[in-house]
């Protein structure tokens, strides 16, 4: 008991407390008790838009995320030659440890209107002059499927080389042909890691800073960079709490399903 | 013993698997007729699960052909040859229940519901698992998983059963008790199986006949008892049973008498069966309860010893005796008397019936 | 394994997966022609050769202060981070403790809420402690990120120690000490060698949190390039990136050196 009490003291005073005293301190407006920083989030179109917004894009980045994932982890899964595999892994792994900061930078450089995609769809005779790729939702989201995608392939993949091979072979003795094998014994045994990368993906991207605002302009405003704004910018603090409070919430239902659906337990693992 | 019909059911024709320049399974051909329960027995890496994932087709033939019941299937889709299998570790699907498992050829060859019923009902009864059909896998133990598996490659009724070592993950003691429930099955359904196994005693007991593999190569077929008594090379001798194998060159040959010089540099006069000459380099292999310890009395002896060690093991006694420099010999006999048998140390004489002693082909000449 | 799968599926899906790992790896390795190009940015093919951006890196003291303060910073939250882990772990996975699946949730918690959250709601108390702008409030700061990735990476390696060998220690002499410090901690070293990497790595490119509590007068490398993303874009910042692609090829290597020994 005593080896977790410091661990336990320090989380206590630096985050649980203060998460505990957000929702309380979020009533406050000008010194006063009220639920004016509420009122005026979710009346103000501008607000609740931007919520959608953010849930929306890490709801396509997920998508995405899992439909390039999924193919990746099981080609991964399947490869026999431990070379090819180790070559795939490090595709995966250098950009999963390398600085999120640096790998914005690059896809600036890549969208930027002199930069690499222009050039190549010029020379491709796709467009005449650039395009401003840069500052938009495609941008953000292009840069966070980049970031995110990792961290779905990993939890498919480690599931996915478990399942033993032997499976699909007595399916296929039993009759099955190589794609109802699939959809019978593979893709079921794989929904827990396909659970616990969708999960980790959306819940990153809901959160996500770095990105938007580097990628994304002042029309791509997401929760995240909405407090930054309010803090930074216009030192709003209180209705900044009232929006923190919002998007914790937001986490803590989207936690909460997923605990229901797939069990917090087995992502852990 | 099944029935035996005249054209095989299935024909394994100079099958050959080819890993790089390892030949996983090297020239094989067997003609195996319905009804008979065949097993291929092996060491690891022998082939043996190789041939049995070709037959399954998990794996294509390098080289060769496989014949089932008249036709060619080399080439086809593992879900379109119709044979069961039952695979090490069983491989039940985790996430469905065991009415599910076994449902699943049925399904796959879109029977009827009603018809899924009862025939899962049916096999579920016939492995004594009625109950269990709601469960999920892992709430069963390794016997009861044993008989899904079992149950879920006969409810198609294949006409064929492959068990790649389905007893190998049970204790012993059940694993004795599945021999026989197998073996009984077998008689009850009627159907042609092919077992493979490493347990040289599993083979013995389950068989009609056995292969023995070793290196990619069919050392011997046989039915067991000739496997037993008969073994046509040092690896069928030393792998199924115990054996003793005396090994050197022949000296001089006079009628049924022969002088042989052992590998240790001892010499002794023999009798060998069939023909030897002056010269030839031989291998002996008698079995160990082939030997009869004599009294030093007696004068009818093939060779003189030393005994070495002497184990108690119940039922029976084993004696090790030392011939010529360093050549040793297993012996055991029955504890039937309880006589008082010579102790280590002591010279002994000892003696077999003719026919006990064969000549097998050497591997290391 | 399947030698009947249809050969062109199989093909489309190689070429899928392809296209998918370029996109992974080309724009993480792209800053490294971009460090080393003579022009601001990257053209193609990238003109000239110069080490001069690597070099105001290396010397202009708004890069190699931050440059410094940041390792600083990942070497002391990493530490921190693998002793608390540690600690953890192992009240969690060999202690009997009531409600150990609460305090577990609670100890993983900081990786599913988001950052900016955790920033915001902590700056009070950095606050009060008077930590702003200070070293070790960074360093605390980054911890509480750290903590969950310690704790699933040595509590998983400690889970996989048999018991036993630990009661073999002590059946055979020891005291609960030193089977601790002779059996335990040597058993679960792959484990404190990986978060300790895990933690450095992911101290060393945090933002969010530094932002809230880094004050005015100090300044971390995230930050410094953030800033220079935001402001100016200039070259260093390839430099700067390059040196991340280092370190993470280097974190692999050493990763992949630990799983070997394993």
């Amino acid at each position: 008991m005593l080896l977790v009490a410091p661990l336990i003291i320090i989380l206590c005073i630096f985050y649980f407390y203060p998460l505990l005293k957000l929702f309380p301190e979020s009533l406050y407006r000008d010194g006063h008790l009220s639920l004016e920083n509420y009122n005026h989030f979710f009346r103000t179109p501008l607000y609740t838009f931007i919520l959608f917004r953010t849930i929306r894009i890490a709801a396509e980045t997920t998508i995405l995320c899992f439909l390039l994932g999924y193919p990746t982890a099981y080609l991964m899964a399947s490869v026999r030659n431990p070379r090819i595999t180790a070559l795939m892994m490090l595709c995966i792994m250098l950009p999963f440890f390398t600085s999120i900061l640096a790998r914005s930078y690059s896809w600036i450089a890549l969208l930027q209107t002199k930069g690499f995609v222009n050039f190549v769809l010029i020379n491709l005779g796709f467009i005449e002059r650039p395009v401003r790729l840069l500052y938009n939702e495609y941008a953000v989201l292009v840069g966070m499927v980049h970031i995110m995608l990792p961290f779905m392939i990993l939890p498919i993949y480690s599931v996915l080389r478990n399942i033993d091979t032997r499976l699909v072979k007595a399916a296929r003795n039993l009759g099955a042909n190589s794609r109802e094998a699939f959809i019978r014994i593979t893709f079921p045994l794989s929904l827990p890691g396909i659970g616990a990368g969708v999960m980790i993906t959306f819940i990153l991207a809901l959160g996500f800073y770095i990105t938007p605002a580097l990628l994304g302009g002042p029309s791509t405003l997401m929760m995240s960079t909405l407090i930054d704004q309010q803090v930074n910018r216009l030192g709003d603090w209180e209705f900044a709490g009232a929006i923190v409070v919002v998007l914790l919430a937001s986490t803590i239902l989207i936690v909460s399903i997923f605990d229901k659906l797939v069990g917090l337990d087995k992502i852990y693992k | 013993m099944g029935k035996v019909q005249d054209k095989p059911i299935l024909s394994l024709t100079n099958l050959k698997k080819i890993y790089g320049d390892y030949h996983a399974v090297n020239d094989v051909s067997i003609d195996i007729h319905g009804g008979e329960f065949i097993t291929l027995l092996g060491p690891s890496g022998s082939g043996k699960t190789t041939v049995l994932n070709m037959i399954a087709g998990f794996e294509f033939p390098s080289d060769g052909h496989i014949i089932f019941q008249g036709q060619p299937i080399d080439l086809l889709l593992p879900e379109k040859r119709n044979i069961g299998m039952v695979f090490q570790n069983y491989a039940l699907f985790p996430h469905m229940t065991i009415f599910d498992n076994i449902a699943f050829p049925l399904k796959m060859r879109r029977v009827n519901k009603a018809e899924i019923i009862r025939l899962v009902a049916e096999v579920l009864d016939l492995v004594e698992l009625g109950d269990y059909a709601d469960r999920k896998p892992d709430q069963l133990s390794g016997g009861q998983q044993q008989r899904v598996a079992l149950a879920r490659a006969i409810v198609f009724d294949p006409p064929l059963l492959l068990l790649d070592e389905p007893l190998g993950a049970l204790d012993k003691k059940l694993r004795e008790q599945m021999q026989i429930e197998l073996k009984k099955l077998h008689t009850r359904l009627k159907k042609t199986m092919i077992f493979v196994t490493h347990d040289q005693e599993e083979a013995l007991v389950l068989s009609d006949r056995i292969v023995v593999l070793n290196h990619g190569k069919i050392e011997q077929i046989g039915p067991p008892n000739e496997l037993y008594d008969n073994p046509t090379n040092e690896f069928v001798a030393g792998f199924i049973g115990e054996s003793n194998l005396l090994k050197g060159q022949v000296r001089s040959s006079e009628s049924d008498l022969a002088v042989l010089k052992l590998d240790d540099g001892s010499e002794h006069k023999l009798e060998l069966p069939g023909q030897v000459r002056s010269g030839d380099k031989v291998c002996c292999c008698l079995r160990p309860e082939k030997i009869i310890l004599v009294d030093d009395n007696h004068t009818d002896f093939h060779l003189t010893g030393v005994l070495e060690d002497t184990i108690f093991v119940g039922e029976t006694k084993r004696y090790t005796i030392r011939i010529g420099n360093k050549t040793l010999l297993n012996a055991r006999e029955m504890n039937i008397r309880n006589k008082v048998g010579p102790k280590p140390g002591d010279r002994v004489k000892i003696s077999w019936e003719p026919e006990s002693i064969k000549l097998i082909q050497s591997t290391s000449i | 394994m399947n030698p009947s799968a249809p050969q062109e599926k199989r093909i489309l899906l190689i070429g899928f997966v392809t296209l998918i790992l370029f996109f992974l790896i080309l724009p993480t390795l792209m800053v490294i022609p971009m460090s080393i190009s003579e022009t601001r940015y990257l053209v193609l093919p990238p003109k000239g050769f110069t080490l001069k951006w690597f070099l105001q890196f290396f010397t202009d003291p708004r890069w190699l202060g931050p440059t410094l303060l940041s390792l600083r910073v990942a070497l002391f939250s990493a530490v921190l981070s693998v002793v608390l882990g540690t600690l953890a772990s192992l009240a969690l996975v060999r202690g009997r403790l009531p409600g150990k699946r609460v305090i577990y949730i609670m100890l993983m918690s900081p990786m599913m809420i988001p950052v900016i959250v955790i920033g915001f709601a902590a700056y009070g108390m950095f606050v009060r402690f008077h930590l702003i702008g200070t070293t070790i409030g960074i360093v605390l700061a980054h911890c509480i990120i750290c903590i969950p990735f310690s704790v699933v990476v040595i509590s998983a390696n400690l889970q996989r120690v048999d018991i036993s060998l630990e009661l073999a220690a002590r059946n055979l002499g020891a005291s609960a000490r030193q089977a601790f410090f002779r059996i335990t901690i040597p058993s679960i070293k792959p484990g404190i060698f990986a978060a300790s990497l895990f933690c450095f790595v992911e101290s060393l490119d945090e933002l969010i949190m530094t932002m809230f509590i880094i004050g005015t007068t100090k300044m971390t490398l995230p930050l410094r390039i953030f800033t220079e993303i935001r402001f100016r874009i200039s070259p260093v910042i390839a430099a700067a990136s390059t040196v991340f692609v280092i370190v993470a090829t280097l974190a692999i290597v050493i990763s992949t050196y630990i799983d070997k020994k394993k």
